[in-house]
């Protein structure tokens, strides 16, 4: 409305001013004077100031509720800066890497002897170096107790593996440097004390059994799933420096070490494992080794070993439960040698092959749909083993050991066992021990 | 080495009957291999649409990993068939998806605290409609828009694929690990271990990644 006003005011100042001004000046019967003139100048510079004036911007009134949320976005700006600072510096590098393995803690009680604890720790350290590539590199801690004398007390260190692998394709990974191997799946998978379901390894696995734990050389690993994901083929092959041959020790010649980490005779041990999984929850797999095992002047002997493997669980409603069911089956063939030829170490000249088969089959039962609690953690185990070394093998024949035991899971990844061991060496009395353990895995 | 050719063939048949033994006993209905297991039975009642869409999301994060609904899922967490028969507010419900630990410290279950809380309050009004006996608490990956879920899941690293290939490799030699123990960097290493030991796919690898990075 004011600006109405002001511009009818100005647009009249403007145009009668001159007009009357010309009339004046061309008719000459009237003119303005003076007083006139300089009060309409005046009225016009009015107007103008008036309509400059209008044009400025209208001071802002303040508002107390805008000052305060404007107040509260600086904070809350301050805030999330600190945050990004903060997770800027926690943020990991592109090198990522993570401490793992196991620990564990446990008791024998045989029944003829004395008691004793022990202990073990296998820290591993897991390192992607980028996506592709992952070094793994475990180290293990055992201790050994005093004899009766109190003498020979020490602590054992070993490296448990030291490798790095690439992911070359969505089916093939290659690594090379200290592994475990896949034979009959136990070691890789199986053995680690938070896993295992019982204190001790199955004696086909355990100290003087036929399967080698880790080895020294390159390997390549895959999978295949097909069907929908339901059914899956898995495999590894690798060379590495193989077993060697035992010839000079009277109670064990004939025999593997496969703690033997430099190649004896130039000659690589090839081995690999299928494993195949028809439906889910079930893995059957067959591994072979072959290897020449012999010192390099005691003559081509050949080792060849077999293996089956079973690894079946199950959720199943009638037995309110999980059942797992887990096996192998070894059979091992040294071929035949000449062991002591000139008799000079006291027990040869001998000559004989070595073949031993050995294995075990674990059952376990754990009652997870159990409304009781404290059952849900309980899990039920029950294992027989079997190792038949070869008689002509002074010192050896058949063992077979029967293992009850009870875990309790204490968390996933920790777990208390108690287990009564009682085992029959060939016609000898039943000898038995009471062995209990706590698992941690990392 | 005859010795040998018979003790391979003898153990090579014992192997195959016993094979034979298990795969018969299996209980189709339940435990791992029953998430595939093909569709039957009376047509569930129409679900509303916003437990329709809980129970997508239900098959989607891939819940049937741990819980069993219905006898079908895992036995990892508690099973779910009749939770909405327990009497559990919406509001407890809400808080147990977000924040299970507000629950139970000492819980396996990831907190789902990425979710939009459309998406919360679709998972309870699905999870209210499960109760025993009532048929509308069908599980989400047989058949119809289910299946198809599922046959997606396996075009890429879904939650709900990692989730059902979780429960096949790694419970198979180990207790389940609680995906709360380690963050994603350190899963990412771990699973890429586990890769080359058990050994798994890519696929595996990146899917079962995606199902225990998922909070």
């Amino acid at each position: 409305m004011v600006r109405t006003v002001c511009a009818a005011l100005l647009f009249v100042a403007v145009v009668t001013g001159p007009a009357v001004c010309g009339e004046e000046a061309v008719g000459g019967e009237k003119y303005v004077s003076r007083a006139e003139y300089e009060s309409l100048v005046n009225e016009l510079r009015a107007v103008k100031a008036e309509l400059a004036a209008l044009k400025k911007p209208a001071p802002q009134r303040p508002d107390p509720q805008g000052e305060k949320f404007l107040d509260r976005l600086a904070e809350v700006e301050r805030q999330v800066a600190r945050a990004k600072m903060l997770a800027a510096a926690a943020q990991q590098g592109t090198t990522k890497m993570v401490l793992a393995g196991d620990m564990s803690a446990g008791f024998t009680k045989p029944r003829s002897g004395s008691s004793t604890f022990s202990a073990g720790a296998s820290p591993m350290v897991l390192w992607q170096i980028d996506r592709n590539l992952l070094a793994e590199v475990g180290l293990e801690f055992n201790l050994n107790g005093p004899d009766l004398n109190g003498e020979g007390s020490e602590t054992d260190t070993g490296l448990d593996s030291a490798n790095v692998s690439y992911l070359l394709t969505d089916w093939l990974a290659v690594g090379a440097g200290k592994f475990g191997t896949p034979f009959a799946s136990y070691h890789n998978h199986l053995d680690p004390p938070w896993i295992n379901k019982l204190p001790d390894d199955p004696l086909v696995f355990g100290d003087g059994g036929m399967a080698p734990d880790s080895a020294v050389g390159v390997f390549a690993t895959g999978a295949f799933a097909f069907n929908d994901d339901r059914q899956r083929l898995n495999y590894a092959a690798w060379v590495s420096n193989g077993p060697a041959l035992v010839t000079e020790d009277a109670d064990a010649a004939g025999t593997l070490n496969f703690d033997n980490w430099n190649d004896q005779n130039n000659n690589k041990a090839v081995g690999g494992r299928v494993g195949f999984m028809p439906m889910p929850g079930l893995e059957v797999g067959y591994s072979v080794l072959c290897a020449r095992a012999s010192p390099p002047d005691f003559g081509a002997v050949h080792a060849v070993l077999h293996g089956l493997d079973l690894n079946y669980v199950q959720d199943i409603a009638l037995l309110k439960g999980r059942l797992t069911a887990r096996g192998a089956w070894i059979w091992s063939h040294v071929g035949e040698a000449t062991y002591d030829p000139t008799g000079e170490l006291g027990f040869g000249p001998k000559r004989y092959a070595n073949d031993s088969t050995g294995g075990y089959l674990e059952v376990a039962y754990r009652p997870t749909q159990s409304s009781i609690e404290v059952l849900k953690k309980l899990e039920f185990v029950l294992r027989y083993d079997y190792l038949d070394v070869d008689a002509r093998i002074p010192g050896h024949g058949t063992v077979q050991r029967w293992t009850p035991g009870v875990a309790y899971w204490l968390a996933p990844n920790a777990v208390l066992k108690a287990a009564w061991q009682c085992q029959k060496c060939g016609d000898s009395d039943i000898d038995s021990a009471l062995v209990m353990q706590i698992g941690l895995g990392l | 080495m005859d010795r040998i050719s018979a003790a391979v063939t003898a153990g090579a048949l014992a192997a195959a009957g016993l094979l034979a033994v298990l795969a018969a006993g299996c209980d189709g209905t339940t435990g791992m291999s029953s998430m595939h297991s093909g569709g039957g039975g009376a047509d569930p009642p129409k679900l509303s649409p916003q437990a329709s869409a809980g129970k997508d999301l239900v098959a989607r994060l891939g819940c049937q990993g741990c819980h069993k609904i219905d006898g079908k899922g895992g036995t990892v967490g508690p099973d779910l068939s009749n939770e909405g028969g327990k009497g559990k507010s919406d509001a407890w419900l809400a808080k147990q998806i977000r924040d299970p630990r507000a629950h139970d410290p000492s819980t396996m279950m990831p907190a789902f605290s990425s979710i939009s809380g459309k998406q919360v309050d679709e998972l309870v009004a699905y999870l209210q409609t499960l109760k025993t006996g009532a048929s509308g608490s069908a599980p989400a990956p047989r058949g119809g828009a289910g299946a198809t879920k599922v046959a997606a899941a396996h075009k890429g690293p879904t939650v709900e694929a990692g989730s059902r290939l979780w429960r096949m490799n790694c419970g198979r030699c180990h207790e389940y690990r609680n995906p709360n123990e380690y963050n994603d960097a350190q899963w990412a290493v771990i699973v890429h271990q586990m890769r080359i030991r058990v050994p798994l796919t890519g696929h595996e690898q990146r899917a079962v990644l995606a199902f225990l990075t998922a909070r």
